[in-house]
C-alpha cells in the first residue's frame, strides 16, 4: 500500500519524501562500498523504510529512540540529516560522533545507536524509567530485529517493563531473517507469544503506508506513554544483503520479496528524482569533505 | 594457504577424528559458513554436531560448557570477540571453574575462539582484543592463533590441557598466508613457541601475539634494513598462562593490540624481568593499543590502534634509548 | 618513467599476493599490457601497465604486497633506466639502507656485493669489501639544510644524536636510516641539487587582505580555502604573463618545452611521508575548484592513497612551510621543472604607513628558486609580483 493521497497532503508528501531518502540514501552506500571508497561495515534497510517514517510521526521531542546496527533509517527518519550521518559513515568533517561510532553508534540528543544486540533494551527501559519520573507522557521507542530476540537481555528488559509500568515501547523489525540465519530456525514460539507471556500488549503490522499505520498504532502508544509498554511488531522484507555482499539466500527468493518502491516512484516521479538527487549531492559534498577530527576524547 | 583456511581445515580435522566434538555458533550453516568463512564446509559435513544457534551467547556458551561437562569436546565460535562479555558468566564463573572448584579436577574440553582485532573500521563494538579480561583467571588458558604454527596442533594442545581455553583469532590475520615471512627473516618452532629471525645474535628481542605478527615481522624488517638492528621476534601460541625462555638480549619490546592498562604485556614484562633480568640492559618496553575506544573511521582507528610503525618507533627507542 | 602500483582492490584485505608476473623482468610493454596477477582473498585480478616501457620488477612473484605499494616501474623506452643503484635481483641477498647509500657513493655494483655470498649485507661490509675508512654519516647535512623546513632539520638533528652515543658502536652500525618515502625525496632532491642550478629571490608579501578573504571564500567553496588555495590560484593566473616560469627544459640545456597550462605541484606532509600531488589546470580553474582538490589530496595524503595520476605531471611546484615562525624556506626546483614557490608562516608587521604612524600587517615571505639557466633575477621578482598582486586582490 501506498502513502495514499487523503485529507493532509503536506504529511503524505513528507512520508514520501522520507521514505524515498532513505532508499536512495542506502542504495548510495552500497555503491560506494562497491567502488571501494568506503570501508567498515554498514547495514542498510532496503525495504524496511516505512517503519521509521511511520514510528517518528508518532514521536515527541521528549520520546527517547534506541536504534540498532540496521539505523541508518531510524536516524534519517528523526533528523533528516542525511549529510552528519553519511559523514559519520565516511569519516569525514561535519560526522555526528566524529567518525568514531560509525554506521551502528550514533549519538544525538534524544537518539542512540548500538551495535551489540540486545543490549539496548535493558537500556531502553532504564530510560523510560528517567522519563517518566522526570519527562512525564514521554516514551522510550527501541528499534529491535527478530534475530535480538535471541539475547536474554530482551527477556530481563521485558519483565521489569511490564512489572513496572514503563513507558517502553518495543518497535519488532521482523524481517525473516538474521544476517543469514531464517527466523524460524532461530525462535520457537512467535513474538506475540512472548509478549503475551509477560503480560505486554502487542500489535503486528503488515503495511507499508505510515499513515495508515500511524492511524492503527496511535491510541496504542498513547497508552504506552500512560505506562503501558507495548511491542509493535512490523513484518518486512529485509532486501539487501546483511551488510554488503553478504546474501546466501537464492536470488527468485530476494526478487520475489515485495517493495514498495516502484509504485512510488511511478506515482511521484519528481519527489523521486528530487530525493536521487538530494542523496547525489550529499555524496558529492560529503566525499570531497577533510577527515573528521576526534578531539574530545 | 591462508590462515582462515588454516584454522577451517583444524576445524574439519577436530570434527573428523572426534566423535564426541561438536561446533557451536552464530551463522555457522553453509552456504554462509560463519561470518569470517571459517566454518565452511563444516555444516555439510558434520550436520549433527555443528549447531548454529539464535543470536545467544551467553546461551551457546553455556551450552558448550555443558557438553564439555559430560564429556564431549565443545568450541564455540564468537561472531565477534567483543561479544565474550556476553559469555562471561559461563565460561568464566561457570567453566574455568568448574575444573576445580568441586574438590576433584574435572576435565572440560571446551574451546572458545574468538575474532579480534580491529583494522577493519568495523567500529568500537566490533574491534576489540580482550584477552587483558581473561588473563588470571584460575582454570582458564588463552591461546592465539599465528601464522607460524598449524591451528590443528594449537587445537591438539588445547584439548589435552583438558581445560577451557579461549582462541584469539586476528580478522585481519584470515586473509593473510601461513608461514609467510620476508627474506632474510626464517621462522621455526620450539615447544609451542615461534622464533622468526635472522639466524644472528639478535641484539633485541620483540614478543608479540599472533595477531601482531604481521606488524611485528614488518617492523623487524625495516629495523634490519633501516637500522641494521637484529631482531628476532618471539610469538607465544599459548598467552596465559605466560612461560617463555628467551636468549639472552640487553633489550626485549612486547606488542599487543588490547588498549592501555592491564595488559598482557606488563604480565610478559613481569615474566620476563623475573627470568632475565641479569642480561637486561634497560626494562621491558610495552607496545599496546591507545587507552582509547577503537574509532570506526579508518584514519582515526590508525591512530588508536598498534600499527608497523607504533611497534618499530618502540624498538628504535628502546635500543638508542 | 612510470610506477606501478598496487590499487585498493577492496575493502576487507589489507594485502594481497603477487601471484605471477604475466610480463618478465626487462622486457618492453605496451601500454594498458596486462603485466601481473594479484590475488585477494576473494579474486584474481590483472594489473595493467598504465604507459609503455620497459618493466622493471620491483616485488617478487608470491611475495604478499599492499595497497599503494610500487612492485613495478616501467622505464621509458627513449629515457632509460634512471633509477641507480639497482636493488638486489630477487633471491639476492638483503642490503640494508645504509650499505645501499655506502654502495652508491663508491660506485660499487650489486653483483659485486651479491658476490659476497652473505644473506644480509651492511654497510660494515661494503666498507669491508673496499677497505675504506666507514665515511661520515651527515655529510648531506648541509645540502638538506638548505633545502627544506623542519621535518628534514629534526632528521639531520636524530643522526648527529646518533653518531655521538655510545651505544652505536655496540650495535655495529653507525647510520640512521632514511624512511622509504624520505629515500624518494632525497633522490629527487639530489637529482635536483645534481643537475639545476638554481638561484633564489624572496618577496614579502601583504596577506591580509587574502585572509580576510578566505572565511568567505570557504563557506562559497564549502571546502577551506587558505594560503596554499589562494596561491594556487595566483600561480594559475600568472601562466599567461610568465609562461617560461613553467616550462621545461631538455637535459641537452637548450630546448625548452613551453607548458599549455599551469599544473602546480603542492607539498602535502601530514607526517606520512611528503608527498607532492598535483592541482591541475590551475590557470582556468576556479577557487573551489582548487579546494576541492587539495582536500581531496589531504584525504588521500593522510591515508596514503594517492593514486600515481594525481602525483604526475606538475610543472610548477608550491611548497608550503605554514608551520609557525619559519619565516625563510629555500625550495628545490624538482627535476623537470622551472620554478618552485615557497610559502611561509603569514606574521604580524610593523610597518609605517602613508602618513609616518606605525601600524601592523600581515605579511608572509614569498619565495622562488628558479632555473637560472631557463629565467633570470628579473623575471622571478616580476613572477612574485604578480603572485603578490593577485593575491592582494583576485
Ligand atoms: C551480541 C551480538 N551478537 C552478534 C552480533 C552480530 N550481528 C549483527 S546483526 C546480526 C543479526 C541481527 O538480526 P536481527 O536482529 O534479526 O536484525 P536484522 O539484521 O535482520 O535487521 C548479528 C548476528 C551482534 N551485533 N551482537
Amino acid at each position: 500500500m501506498l502513502p495514499a493521497l487523503v485529507d493532509a497532503p503536506d504529511q503524505v508528501r513528507a512520508d514520501r519524501a522520507a521514505m524515498l531518502l532513505i532508499r536512495h540514501f542506502e542504495t548510495a552506500l552500497l555503491d560506494l562500498f562497491a567502488r571501494g571508497e568506503l570501508s567498515g561495515t554498514t547495514h542498510t534497510c532496503l525495504g524496511q523504510e516505512h517503519v521509521p517514517v511511520a514510528v517518528s510521526g508518532l514521536l515527541g521531542p521528549d520520546d527517547h529512540v534506541l536504534s540498532n546496527h540496521r539505523g541508518h533509517g531510524h536516524y534519517l527518519a528523526r533528523f533528516d540529516d542525511p549529510e552528519g550521518l553519511l559523514a559519520e559513515i565516511m569519516g569525514r568533517a561535519g560526522a555526528v560522533c566524529h567518525g568514531v561510532g560509525g554506521s551502528q553508534h550514533i549519538h544525538r540528543p534524544g537518539y542512540l545507536s548500538t551495535g551489540v544486540q540486545g543490549e539496548s533494551l535493558p537500556v531502553a527501559a532504564g530510560l523510560a524509567l528517567h522519563l517518566r519520573r522526570h519527562r512525564p507522557g514521554a516514551l522510550a521507542c527501541v528499534y529491535i530485529g527478530d534475530g535480538s530476540w535471541g539475547e536474554g537481555a530482551v527477556y530481563e528488559a521485558l519483565n521489569l517493563a511490564a512489572l513496572w509500568h514503563l513507558p517502553l515501547l518495543v518497535v519488532v523489525e521482523h524481517n525473516g531473517i538474521a544476517q543469514s540465519t531464517p527466523t524460524g530456525q532461530a525462535m520457537a514460539g512467535t513474538v506475540a507469544g512472548r509478549a503475551a507471556a509477560f503480560g505486554l500488549a502487542h500489535t503486528r503490522i503488515t503495511g507499508t503506508d505510515p499513515a495508515a499505520i500511524r492511524a492503527g498504532l496511535a491510541p496504542l502508544v498513547a497508552r504506552v506513554r500512560a505506562g503501558e509498554p507495548l511491542i509493535a511488531e512490523f513484518h518486512v522484507p529485509r532486501l539487501g544483503p546483511h551488510s554488503k555482499g553478504d546474501d546466501t539466500r537464492p536470488a527468485e527468493q530476494v526478487a520475489a520479496l515485495p517493495d514498495w518502491y516502484p509504485a512510488l516512484a511511478a506515482a511521484a516521479p519528481e519527489l523521486d528524482r528530487a530525493q536521487r538527487d538530494r542523496v547525489a549531492r550529499v555524496v558529492a559534498d560529503v566525499s570531497a569533505r577533510p577527515p573528521a577530527e576526534w578531539t574530545d576524547r | 594457504m591462508r590462515v582462515a583456511d588454516n584454522i577451517n581445515a583444524a576445524l574439519h580435522s577436530v570434527l573428523a577424528g572426534d566423535e564426541r566434538a561438536y561446533l557451536i555458533g552464530e551463522d555457522l550453516l553453509d552456504p554462509y559458513g560463519g561470518a569470517f568463512k571459517v566454518a565452511r564446509g563444516l555444516s555439510t559435513r558434520f550436520p549433527d554436531r555443528v549447531l548454529s544457534t539464535p543470536i545467544s551467547e551467553s546461551a551457546m556458551t553455556g551450552v558448550a560448557a555443558g557438553l564439555a561437562l559430560a564429556g564431549d569436546t565443545a568450541i564455540v565460535e564468537y561472531m565477534f570477540a567483543d561479544f565474550l562479555t556476553l559469555g562471561f558468566d559461563p565460561l568464566v564463573n561457570f567453566a574455568a571453574k568448574s575444573v576445580t572448584m568441586y574438590g576433584t579436577r574435572l576435565p572440560m574440553r571446551l574451546i572458545v575462539r574468538c575474532p579480534s582485532g580491529g583494522g577493519r573500521g568495523y567500529g568500537p563494538t566490533h574491534s576489540q582484543t580482550l584477552t587483558k579480561h581473561l588473563i588470571g583467571v584460575p582454570g582458564l588458558a588463552v591461546f592465539e592463533m599465528s601464522p607460524f604454527r598449524d591451528a590443528a596442533e594449537v587445537f591438539a594442545e588445547m584439548l589435552a590441557l583438558a581445560q577451557p581455553c579461549v582462541f584469539v583469532e586476528d580478522k585481519i590475520l584470515y586473509t593473510r598466508r601461513m608461514h609467510a615471512v620476508p627474506h632474510p627473516f626464517t621462522a621455526s618452532v620450539r615447544d609451542g613457541v615461534a622464533y622468526v629471525g635472522t639466524g644472528e645474535p639478535p641484539d633485541l628481542v620483540l614478543v608479540a601475539p599472533g595477531g601482531t605478527a604481521g606488524r611485528a615481522v614488518a617492523a623487524l624488517h625495516r629495523l634490519l634494513i633501516e637500522d641494521e638492528i637484529a631482531g628476532l621476534l618471539v610469538v607465544p601460541s599459548r598467552l596465559y598462562p605466560v612461560s617463555l625462555d628467551l636468549p639472552p638480549v640487553p633489550h626485549v619490546v612486547v606488542a599487543e593490540d588490547g588498549t592501555a592498562g592491564g595488559t598482557w604485556g606488563a604480565e610478559v614484562a613481569q615474566h620476563v624481568h623475573a627470568r632475565h633480568f641479569a642480561d637486561l640492559a634497560a626494562p621491558v618496553t610495552l607496545v599496546h593499543a591507545a587507552g582509547a575506544v577503537i574509532p570506526a573511521a579508518p584514519h582515526l582507528e590508525r591512530e588508536v590502534l598498534v600499527t608497523a610503525g607504533t611497534i618499530y618507533d618502540a624498538m628504535v627507542r628502546t635500543v638508542r634509548g | 618513467m612510470a610506477e606501478i602500483a598496487v590499487p585498493k582492490l577492496n575493502t576487507n584485505d589489507d594485502s594481497y599476493v603477487l601471484l605471477a608476473w604475466l610480463a618478465p623482468d626487462g622486457q618492453a610493454v605496451p601500454a594498458g599490457a596486462p603485466v601481473a596477477e594479484v590475488e585477494t582473498s576473494k579474486a584474481v585480478e590483472e594489473l595493467t601497465a598504465a604507459a609503455g616501457g620497459v618493466l622493471r620488477h620491483r616485488a617478487a612473484a608470491g611475495a604478499d604486497i599492499t595497497p599503494g605499494q610500487v612492485i613495478a616501474l616501467v622505464d621509458d623506452l627513449a629515457a632509460g633506466p634512471v633509477e641507480a643503484p639497482a636493488p638486489p635481483p630477487a633471491g639476492g641477498p638483503t642490503i640494508t639502507a645504509p650499505a645501499l647509500a655506502r654502495m652508491a657513493e663508491l660506485g660499487i655494483s650489486a653483483e659485486r656485493v651479491a658476490a659476497l655470498g652473505r644473506p644480509i649485507v651492511r654497510r660494515a661490509d661494503i666498507d669491508a669489501l673496499t677497505g675504506a675508512a666507514p665515511a661520515p654519516t651527515a655529510s648531506t647535512a648541509s645540502t638538506v639544510d638548505t633545502v627544506d623546513t623542519a621535518s628534514i632539520v629534526d632528521t639531520v638533528d636524530t643522526v648527529e644524536t646518533v653518531d655521538t652515543a655510545d651505544t652505536v658502536d655496540a650495535l655495529g652500525g653507525p647510520s640512521a636510516g632514511l624512511s622509504r618515502n624520505q629515500r624518494a625525496v632525497a633522490r629527487t632532491v639530489a637529482r635536483s641539487a645534481a643537475t639545476i642550478p638554481a638561484a633564489y629571490t624572496a618577496m614579502t608579501v601583504d596577506v591580509g587582505a587574502a585572509l580576510e578573504r578566505a572565511p568567505r571564500l570557504t563557506r562559497e567553496a564549502r571546502r577551506p580555502v587558505g594560503l596554499a588555495e589562494l596561491f594556487v590560484a595566483a600561480i594559475g593566473s600568472a601562466h599567461a604573463t610568465h609562461p617560461m616560469c613553467f616550462a621545461r627544459l631538455d637535459d641537452d640545456g637548450v630546448t625548452l618545452h613551453p607548458a599549455g597550462a599551469a599544473h602546480v605541484g603542492v607539498t602535502v606532509d601530514l607526517g606520512e611521508g611528503l608527498y607532492v600531488p598535483v592541482v591541475r589546470d590551475a590557470d582556468t580553474a576556479t577557487i573551489g575548484a582548487i579546494a576541492r582538490t587539495l582536500t581531496r589530496h589531504r584525504v588521500a595524503a593522510a591515508g596514503g592513497t594517492f593514486r600515481q595520476a594525481d602525483l604526475d605531471g606538475a610543472n610548477i611546484t608550491l611548497t608550503l612551510h605554514l608551520d609557525a615562525h619559519v619565516s625563510l624556506a629555500v625550495p628545490i626546483v624538482f627535476p623537470g621543472q622551472t620554478c618552485a614557490v615557497a610559502v611561509t608562516a603569514p606574521r604580524p608587521e610593523l610597518y609605517l604607513d602613508g602618513d609616518g604612524r606605525p601600524a601592523t600587517r600581515t605579511v608572509t615571505q614569498v619565495g622562488l628558486a628558479y632555473d637560472h639557466r631557463v629565467i633570470n633575477g628579473r623575471e622571478a621578482a616580476r613572477f612574485l609580483t604578480a603572485l603578490a598582486q593577485t593575491v592582494k586582490e583576485p
